[in-house]
């Protein structure tokens, strides 16, 4: 059976002797993996289409085990971001974000828009942190671990807490969380970005201008939140901290 | 079907191979069965020969049976030329080009996405070529995709560091190909690399 689907490109790794075996998130049918025949090879015409973060229109046709790609349509290659180290290094690591959560063959069409807006604007705007740590609460979000920021997530108090709970997911009251060990302290204005982020949309955050001492913040906090959810680490955090070291 | 127990385990040694699938494996093997028992040995003690004896150089990290390499040793190379490579299958290739400066082979195959670390690089004798004063330019000759182009910014700071230039392959159009058909981030590179004639 043959079917067409508009996708991302994740990864892709070397299959065989002029192969490669692709991972991509597709529009239709959520994260899969596929082999793309022959595209180590000068003339191939589908190289382009399978290299990571391209947004391309694929063809495929059902295999056994795994689909193969049979033809490919470049739609975007977000080629400023791919022109600076530093913005392909973190359309990479939304790449390692969609790889290491999601599930196999499981749509997520509005995640695949929010990818693909963030892309767009990554290449035409620049590096945003603000609008990097956007998308990794709301695939957070897609993923079933919104946090609860305005109430205990415990007993459902209402109030301006202050101590978040990693496990729980969610701010807990004074009383709920005596005894607690591994509570994040989040107020002032990470706990206001935190709020307008989950509400907010990318139209609205992009006017936002926050403190580089808050973004960190922000930034150490999701990147705890990510790992305990997911229970993975993600690798493109420490090569674009090396690479920082090393550039500077 | 039954195969006789050597034969079954040279198929299914022959099959960890790149690139040899079952029936491969099967025709290579009972071609093996078919060849003079003198070349089956012969056969067998080069894989042995090449296994015990082929090292990385120290220096280069190049495929060698003596230390250093004979491109290490060959005193009529230009040493203040380093060219970093991936594999040293990528050194053969510079090679036919007429390139005849020293090499750097960093010999690890480095994924983004997997637990690789840039830190990890074996880059003890690339740092100690920069530092002896002696390299004035290194080409970094690494694939042309995002991993090569990390590793190739993250040498380019260690040879600033060093205060030694840094330069990198062109990236374009293949000889003989035809516009027409190439993609567009090739394209795009290969008009920013413009050169003037």
């Amino acid at each position: 059976m043959y079917y067409q689907s508009r996708s991302l490109i994740i990864k892709s790794m070397d299959y065989r002797e002029s192969d490669k075996l692709v991972t991509l998130f597709s529009e239709k049918e959520g994260k899969l993996k596929a082999i793309a025949r022959g595209i180590k090879k000068p003339g191939s015409s589908l190289r382009a289409c399978v290299q990571p973060f391209c947004h391309s229109l694929l063809f495929f046709h059902q295999g056994r085990e795994l689909d193969l790609i049979t033809q490919g349509r470049l739609l975007d290659f977000y080629g400023n971001s791919r022109e600076d180290i530093k913005r392909t290094l973190h359309c990479m690591y939304i790449m390692e974000l969609l790889d290491k959560s999601l599930m196999d063959r499981a749509a997520m069409p509005r995640l695949y828009g929010l990818t693909l807006s963030i892309l767009q604007y990554i290449n035409n705007n620049g590096l945003n942190h603000l609008v990097l740590r956007y998308f990794e609460l709301q695939l957070l979000i897609q993923l079933g671990y919104r946090p609860v920021l305005d109430k205990c997530v415990n007993c459902g108090r209402q109030g301006g807490f202050k101590n978040f709970c990693l496990e729980a997911g969610g701010m807990l009251c004074p009383d709920c969380s005596a005894g607690e060990q591994n509570g994040i302290v989040l107020y002032g204005e990470v706990l206001g970005l935190l709020k307008l982020m989950a509400h907010g949309n990318l139209n609205t955050l992009q006017r936002v201008q926050a403190s580089g001492a808050a973004l960190e913040k922000l930034e150490l906090f999701l990147e705890r939140y990510l790992e305990y959810h997911l229970e993975r680490r993600f690798n493109l955090k420490n090569t674009i901290r090396v690479l920082k070291k090393s550039l500077s | 079907m039954r195969l006789a127990r050597p034969l079954e385990n040279l198929i299914d040694n022959l099959l960890k191979l790149p690139t040899i699938g079952p029936k491969t494996a099967q025709r290579l093997a009972l071609y093996i069965l078919k060849m003079p028992a003198a070349e089956a040995r012969q056969l067998a003690q080069a894989i042995i020969d090449a296994r015990e004896k082929v090292f990385p150089c120290s220096r280069c990290g190049y495929l060698t049976d003596i230390d250093p390499c004979f491109i290490c040793r060959d005193e009529t190379r230009d040493t203040s030329i380093l060219c970093v490579a991936e594999e040293a299958s990528d050194i053969i290739a510079m090679e036919r080009t007429g390139y005849r400066g020293r090499y750097y082979v960093l010999n690890k195959n480095f994924n983004l996405m997997d637990d690789n670390n840039l830190e990890d690089l074996n880059l003890d004798s690339f740092i100690n070529q920069l530092a002896s004063g002696e390299v004035k330019e290194v080409v970094l000759a690494l694939n042309p995709d995002i991993e090569g182009e990390v590793i190739s910014r993250y040498l380019a700071g260690l040879a600033d560091g060093h205060g030694v230039k840094a330069t990198r392959l062109a990236h374009g159009l293949p000889v003989g190909g035809d516009i027409e058909f190439a993609d567009e981030i090739t394209l795009r590179r290969a008009l920013e690399g413009r050169k003037e004639i």
